[in-house]
Order: structure tokens, then C-alpha cells, then sequence
């Protein structure tokens, strides 16, 4: 299909483009209880072709593009029409101009191989990859119900994902560079009637392959929890008055607050005032924070090769991550953009931390952590308040606060917390 | 679309197993954009797609394959795929799993194609034409207070076309929405406060006509919030305008009477079919065709004609909805509410246009009730919890109401929570008019979203606000 796309954009003398091909292929178990409700398999490939178009607007120097998808029944009239509309489209895109990426080393004509490269993956078969693949599914789903073994809680229904997906990525400048990418990844409920109370709660996974050991320990820790929200009581009105711990993938989704802020379509209009080696906030009397980033995959989908890179030391800003565009709108080389981050720091002894009085959400139905405002919060299905010596587990109640204030007293735990998205302290405490 | 070779390739299926169906899914979306940020101008990954989902049962259990090219002599390999998704079955159950066993589909014959009438089709409109309207109503937005920092506005639209085979059932069916939104941006410091609008329908380009109608009160809702006082939390008499209506109708009630979730018995609902769940003044719908709104349509993706659902009738649990498969295991009739997020995807029981049916009081009347609460306005997000009936719904920002009169003062952002039926019978009055809007899409858990819509009218409730 690349081929095909390449030869059009030739003839239609299309001399700005970017291609992103991506095959995708899964196995996919769906569960009630321990039963399969459903199987499915995948095998899916479509490309986004992106279409430059160079121009001069009431004085600005203009790079405008226009995103269209073309399919494997896409003839080739149909490409042809879709890449003239995206050209046009381009025109209205009156964006100030920039440089697409520049591959990482020349790639020389004729040169049958481009820069492979592999994450937890390899190129094979068809038959092979289908059968790799529901091995894995079959072997995650083994591993999330091997603690599913207690009357009193159990798993209610789990969906297990085991995918692949083969990308090239190909632009004007000479970038083609492919990858494979694989993981395993899903959700699954538990439940308990403890105590009368007929209760669930809902959990999600990634791993990058087959991790078996972590996705037992996760549904262990869940088994035990909802029995822990089913002996619950209800929260009191008012919550707000206690230092707040947020647990394990929360931590990372309220840290994503400074992904957003550190990156360059937040800086260049101005939704985040971030400047480089300048710190995050003033007047930190907790601990000062150090995030990297780190790739998910090799390459940006622009084609930039993604590294390790540190997003913010000791509280100053190191590094802005994004796209090419935004990123020489802001005059910073582009890295790429990143959505998995890794706190470094240490965390507080645990005497420090778990100092009474204070609210440790285990659960929420739905945290919310909004980049613009700085506000973070929602319902808990689940939280512990410890005053008193008294461990008290809650349901139902709701806290709130917001990020701006709670960044100068940030605690972090001395317990690690693993998974795709987020590595770094397991708790965070907040006051 | 070819007709023929997917026929070619459901004969071979259907000689091979007792039933299968198939459903096709072209699907072309463009989504517009300016913004501080820049202009953007086309084709959405997410509302774009090209492709088909077999689903094949073999006497005993389903399987479903996805796959997105079908030639003359790729046949054999798809056959040979959907063989496969059913030896990895076997092969999950020598490791010890167990598959649930179902009746095989029975399906009435029904042959339909349709197409909805498009009069203002975006896709034969210049994109110059969609860009300039959002660049304007950017430039009236930002020229009304130097405080408005940055205003977003937004234009999609989607048209699918949609073809369903199975033994006894042939459908297609080519539809059109289109949505239009704009959020406003305060800043004060280092914090921006945002308040949106968004405008949804199925005539094409006349939803960017309403779009200028909402400019000035939007820009004045976000200047608002930048005083926003943060709220005590606690029980208190609320309003609640058609948007967070429609909120809560979609995400506190109905995510609970997706019949799916009674197979898996994660929904209290099905335990108070028959039972008072809300007051009397209360009755709700849902379906492909309770209402002309983005999520109406034909036939559902498992090739079921959509309906209008009562799902409660003045104040009585009437009826759950259903996909196909989950029907099956209950024993009841689906109503057209499978739904995928693509043809890459399992199909789940999922809304549609849900929504409270309007009754007969003012919204002034409802203000002067009010000895001491709010109105909630500009819903921002929701989750649901079937099992326990929890509320977790977020709205922008609450307007004090003392004495029966606004008092100007706001609080944001509110967080509702409570219970689900002790909210639905504390509703004691209701305004004419339901009002609907689809601009968002609608997850199951954290994914799979589908385009839906809901609304109501302005209610009064009890609801607990922190």
C-alpha cells in the first residue's frame, strides 16, 4: 500500500509528506466470571498520510498540513482524489512554518532494509503471529486468575488484549524507519458480598509482553481490596480537612499534570508558562520533584527517535517534549512526544509519610486531573482514613483540591509502584 | 462496496458454521479546529475506518474476526483466520477455561437500505468555508474581553456507511452527523478556567448556524469562574440544566440498565425491573430511534433495527436495553443497542440518544422554590457505577441560588456523588422542553467510545455537591 501512495505522491508532485503505516493485529479473550464469552482476533493495517503544503499568508511564511487515511481497498483513483483534497486542505492550515524530521542516518536508494527496530517483538508469520499472540492472551489470562482461589472475592468479568502492531513511518526528507510493538493489556472486576454489601471494583493493566507475575500480584492486591470496600462504611460529608495519599496509578495520572505542562503545544500558546531550568513552583517545603520520560515506542509518529530524557531535576524544568511543529515554534530541538513517565524520587521514610491524621484513596471511580486549572479529584470507591491509631475504610465520599497549592507539600512513598504508563513512588501524600 | 464478494465469502461461512454474520463499516470523518494552538483541517483516525467484523458460531460458541481487505483471493485466508479465533478458543479451554455455551441466533428475515437525507453535506463544502466560520466566531469570542485568553473552536463530522449479512437479515444503511463546540479560556495567574458549548445534529453544516448564538454567554462563563468560590460540600436543593440532566440521565442511570451488565451481574437494575426508581414526574428513553439526534440510526451493529426504549415510565424501571448476544444468555428480545466503537471491535450493549422526557414547570418557578441551592450548568464529565448505583459526575460550576433569587456568587468545580435513586425520587419538578445534544462520545470503562447523545429538561433535585 506504501508503494502505491509513494507512486501518486510522485505523480501528483506532492513533494512535502509524511506516511505512517500501521498493521495491527490482537487476540482478545472476554470473560464472565471464568467463563470466555467471546474470542476475537485481528489483523488490520491503514496509513496515515500526512500532506505539507509550503505557502505565504499576509506576510508569514506558512507550513500547513492535512491528515488523510486510506485503507487496503483504497484503488488507486480514490488515493488519488484523497491526496488532492488533503493538499487543498493544507492551504487553510495557516501555520507558521517548520522543518520535518530529518532521518537518523541517510537511508541509500535501493537500500532494501530500513532502520528496524524492535520492542518486545519480531517479525514473523501470519500464522505464527496469530498463534504467538492468543498464546500470550491465554497465558496472561492464567496468570490474572491463578489468585482468584477465596470465596469471598473473586474475579467478575476480565477483557485480556494481546496485541502487535507493526509500524513504518516514512517521510519527504528520507526518515523510514519500522518497528513492532507488542503488549498485553485489559481490565477486569472484582467482587465481594462481604458484610452484606454486594460491591466491585474495576482495574486495568498494560505490560509491555507477557509479564505473569505482575498481573497475578495486581489482581491479588484487587482481591484483597474490594473485600476491604465491601466492610466499608460511608465517608463523612467532609473529607477535605485531611492530608490526602493518592495510590499507585492515581500517582501517575496526577503527575501527568506536569506531561501536559512540559509540553510544547501547552507552551507555544501560552496554556503553560514552563521555561526551561526554571523550577516548577516556588517555596517547595516537600520534596522537590524529578520525572523522566521514556519512550513507549522507538519512534515518534513523526519519525523522531524517542530516548530517555529528564523532564524536570530536583523541580526545574529540564527538557519540553513534542512534535516537530510545536517544538520549533518554541525553539527546542524535537524529541518527540511522550505519554509514560518515571518519578526518581526517593520518598520519605515511613514514619514521615504515613504521619497521622490522614486520607489514602485506594480507589477512585474516576480521578480527574485537569492540566489547565490545576484541579484534581473525584469520587473514591474505596479510601482508608488513619487517625488515632484507627484505620477506618471508607466509600463514597469524594476529595478535591487543586495542584498549584498541593506542589509545594508533595510527599512521595518509599514503595514503588510498576506498570506501563507510570514507575515511581506508589503514593504520593498531598499536605 | 462489494456486495458480491462478501456474499462469496458468508457462503463459504455459513457452509461452515451454523450461523455467521458479517458487518461492514466505511466510515469517513473530518474534524476542524482553531485555536491558540493553530489550525487544523482533517481526516479524524477516530472517525475514519474502512472494514469488516465477522462474527461465526459454531453450534455452541461465538467467535468474531476483524479484518480490513476483502479480495477474490484473500477468501480462503479469511476462512482459515475465523478457523483460527475458534482453535484459539479450544486452546484457552485446554488451559482450563470453560466458554459459555449459547442458543443459536434466531433472526427474522429483513432486507432495508437507507439513507438519511443529507442536506448540508460538510463533505461537499470547501474546507475554507468550515475554517473561516470557526476563525470568526474565534475572533468575535476573543475581541469581547481582553481576559479570554485562548478560545477553541471546533467542528467535526462523521457520514458511515453500514452493511449487514447474515442467513436471514440484508441491511445498509448511510448516515451523517455533525457537531460544532468552542471553549473559552480565562486566565488569572497561572490558572485557566474554561467554559464550553457545543452544538450537535444530523443536517450537516446548519449546525455551525446555531454556533453564534452561544458566544457571549460562554465568554461570560468562564470570565465567572476566574471568582469561583470552592463549595462546602453537603446535600442541597439543585437545578440542573438540560446538559447535566442529560449527564446524569446517561451516566448515572443509564450505563446501569445496559443489559450486558446483567449478565455479568454488575448492575443493581436488574433487581428492581417493575420497582419505583424515580419520582413520577420521571420517564426515559433511549434508542437508535427515541429521537433525530448523532446516535440515531437504522440497525445497530449486529444487525438489529434500533428502537424507542421506555426505560422508565413515571418513575417505574420498565425495561433494560440489549445487544444480541447478551439477549441470547437473558432470554429477552435485543433492542438494538449493540453497538462497537469500530469494526475493529467487540460490539457491547450501549446507548444511543437518552434522555428524560420534559414536564410542565417554569425554570423561574423552579429558581423562586429554591431556598438555598444551586443551578449546575456546563457538565465537564461522569462515571458510572451499575453495581452500586454510585454518582461520579462533574460539572464546571454551580450558581448560588438564595431566597428563591441567583445571588451572582459561583463555585467551581462541583463534584456530584450520592446514590442514583434517591436522587431520581427527589426530582420534583421538571421544565417543558427536553433539550438534547450530542458533541461527546461515550465510554464503557475507560474505552471503546461511541458517539451518543442525551439531555432533558431543567430538573430540581437533591443532590450531594462537593
Amino acid at each position: 500500500m506504501t508503494e502505491r501512495i509513494l507512486d501518486i505522491l510522485k505523480s501528483e508532485k506532492i513533494e512535502k509528506y509524511s506516511i505512517y503505516q500501521e498493521r495491527r493485529e490482537s487476540s482478545e479473550l472476554f470473560f464472565v466470571r471464568k467463563k470466555l464469552e467471546l474470542v476475537r482476533g485481528k489483523d488490520t493495517v491503514d496509513v496515515k498520510l500526512t500532506v505539507y503544503r509550503e505557502f505565504d499568508k499576509e506576510g508569514k511564511h506558512c507550513l500547513g498540513s492535512s491528515e488523510v487515511f486510506i485503507y487496503p481497498e483504497t484503488d488507486d483513483e480514490q488515493i488519488k482524489e484523497l491526496i488532492k483534497s488533503a493538499y487543498a486542505s493544507a492551504l487553510y492550515a495557516d501555520n507558521p512554518y517548520y522543518e520535518l524530521p530529518e532521518p537518523e542516518k541517510p537511508v541509500g536508494a535501493g537500500e532494501e532494509s530500513a532502520i528496524k527496530s524492535c520492542v518486545g517483538g519480531s517479525f514473523a508469520g501470519e500464522q505464527e503471529t496469530a498463534c504467538k499472540l492468543s498464546d500470550n492472551a491465554i497465558a496472561m489470562a492464567k496468570a490474572l486468575y491463578a489468585p482468584d482461589t477465596d470465596d469471598d472475592s473473586w474475579i467478575n468479568s476480565a477483557e485480556i488484549f494481546a496485541k502487535r502492531n507493526t509500524v513504518r513511518i516514512i517521510n519527504c526528507n528520507g526518515c523510514d524507519v519500522s518497528y513492532i510493538k507488542e503488549c498485553v493489556c485489559g481490565e477486569f472486576v472484582v467482587q465481594s458480598r462481604l458484610c452484606g454489601n454486594d460491591v466491585e471494583l474495576f482495574e486495568q493493566f498494560e505490560y509491555d509482553g507477557v509479564n505473569a507475575d505482575a498481573l497475578s500480584e495486581k489482581c491479588r492486591d484487587a482481591l484483597r481490596t474490594v473485600k476491604d470496600r465491601a466492610a466499608a462504611v460511608k465517608a463523612p460529608e467532609d473529607v477535605n480537612g485531611y492530608p490526602v495519599i493518592l495510590c499507585d496509578e492515581t500517582v501517575g495520572e496526577f503527575l501527568g499534570f506536569y506531561l501536559s505542562r512540559c509540553n510544547a503545544s501547552y507552551i507555544y500558546p501560552g496554556y503553560s508558562d514552563y521555561k526551561i531550568e526554571k523550577p516548577v513552583c516556588q517555596d517547595v517545603s516537600g520534596d522537590k520533584l524529578s520525572l523522566f520520560i521514556v519512550p513507549d515506542v522507538p519512534y515518534s509518529s513523526e519519525g523522531i527517535k524517542k530516548n530517555v530524557h529528564k523532564l524536570i531535576d530536583e523541580g526545574i524544568v529540564k527538557t519540553f517534549h513534542g512534535g516537530s511543529a510545536y517544538s520549533s515554534y518554541v525553539g527546542i530541538r524535537p524529541i518527540g512526544e511522550y505519554t509514560r513517565i518515571v518519578c526518581e524520587n526517593e520518598g520519605a521514610d515511613d514514619e514521615k509519610f504515613f504521619a497521622e491524621p490522614y486520607i489514602m484513596v485506594k480507589n477512585f471511580s474516576d480521578f480527574q486531573m485537569d492540566a489547565m486549572d490545576g484541579s484534581f479529584g473525584g469520587e473514591f470507591r474505596l479510601a482508608y482514613l488513619c487517625e488515632n491509631g484507627k484505620k477506618t475504610a471508607l466509600t463514597g465520599g469524594t476529595v478535591s483540591g487543586n495542584i498549584f497549592d498541593a506542589q509545594k507539600k508533595l510527599i512521595f512513598s518509599k514503595k514503588r509502584y510498576e506498570e506501563a504508563s507510570y514507575t515511581g513512588p506508589a503514593m504520593v501524600r498531598i499536605g | 462496496m462489494k456486495r458480491e464478494l462478501i456474499r462469496q465469502l458468508m457462503e463459504r461461512l455459513w457452509a461452515k458454521y451454523e450461523y455467521a454474520s458479517i458487518l461492514m463499516n466505511d466510515a469517513r470523518g473530518k474534524r476542524y479546529s482553531v485555536s491558540g494552538q493553530g489550525v487544523s483541517c482533517a481526516m479524524s483516525k477516530m472517525l475514519s475506518e474502512c472494514g469488516y467484523v465477522i462474527k461465526a458460531y459454531d453450534g455452541r460458541y461465538f467467535c468474531e474476526y476483524s479484518f480490513g481487505e476483502l479480495r477474490e483471493d484473500s477468501i480462503d485466508r479469511i476462512v482459515s483466520a475465523v478457523g483460527d479465533v475458534f482453535a484459539a478458543r479450544e486452546k484457552a479451554e485446554k488451559a482450563g477455561f470453560q466458554s459459555m455455551a449459547y442458543a443459536k441466533p434466531e433472526e427474522n428475515e429483513l432486507v432495508s437500505f437507507t439513507e438519511n437525507e443529507m442536506h448540508q453535506n460538510p463533505d461537499e463544502c470547501s474546507d475554507e468555508i468550515i475554517v473561516d466560520r470557526l476563525r470568526r466566531i474565534r475572533e468575535h469570542a476573543m475581541s469581547l474581553d481582553k481576559r479570554i485568553f485562548d478560545c477553541r473552536t471546533d467542528a467535526q463530522y462523521q457520514i458511515y456507511s453500514k452493511y449487514f449479512l447474515s442467513p436471514a437479515r440484508e441491511l445498509s444503511q448511510k448516515l451523517l452527523w455533525m457537531t460544532g463546540s468552542y471553549f473559552m479560556m480565562a486566565k488569572k495567574g497561572e490558572i485557566i478556567k474554561s467554559y464550553y458549548k457545543a452544538y450537535s445534529n444530523r443536517d450537516g453544516m446548519a449546525v455551525l448556524d446555531k454556533m453564534d448564538d452561544g458566544i457571549s454567554v460562554t465568554v461570560k462563563g468562564a470570565l465567572e469562574l476566574l471568582d469561583a468560590c470552592t463549595i462546602k460540600p453537603g446535600e442541597y436543593d439543585c437545578i440542573c440544566t438540560p446538559e447535566v440532566t442529560g449527564m446524569i440521565v446517561h451516566e448515572a442511570f443509564g450505563h446501569g440498565v445496559e443489559m450486558d451488565m446483567f449478565v455479568k451481574d454488575r448492575a443493581l437494575a436488574k433487581d428492581y425491573i417493575g420497582e419505583r426508581v424515580a419520582s413520577e414526574l420521571v420517564t426515559m428513553h433511549d434508542g437508535g430511534k427515541s429521537a433525530v439526534e448523532v446516535a440515531s440510526y437504522e440497525f445497530d451493529d449486529e444487525g438489529v433495527s434500533g428502537k424507542d426504549t421506555v426505560i422508565i415510565d413515571k418513575g417505574i424501571l420498565k425495561s433494560g436495553i440489549c445487544d444480541y448476544q447478551s439477549a441470547i444468555t437473558l432470554g429477552v428480545e435485543p433492542t438494538g443497542n449493540g453497538r462497537r466503537e469500530s469494526y475493529e471491535r467487540k460490539a457491547y450493549t450501549r446507548m444511543t440518544n437518552t434522555f428524560f422526557e420534559g414536564g410542565s414547570d417554569s425554570l423561574e418557578d423552579m429558581i423562586a422554590s429554591v431556598k438555598y441551592g444551586f443551578i449546575l450548568e456546563n457538565a465537564t464529565c461522569g462515571m458510572e457505577d451499575p453495581k452500586n448505583w454510585g454518582i461520579q459526575c462533574m460539572v464546571n460550576m454551580a450558581r448560588e441560588i438564595s431566597d428563591g433569587k441567583l445571588t451572582g456568587k459561583i463555585f467551581s468545580p462541583i463534584v456530584l456523588s450520592g446514590y442514583v435513586p434517591d436522587l431520581l425520587k427527589s426530582i420534583s419538578m421538571m421544565s417543558p422542553r427536553e433539550e438534547l445534544c450530542g458533541s461527546g462520545f461515550c465510554g464503557k470503562g475507560c474505552k471503546e467510545w461511541v458517539k451518543v447523545s442525551d439531555g432533558g429538561p431543567y430538573i430540581k433535585a437533591k443532590i450531594r455537591l462537593g
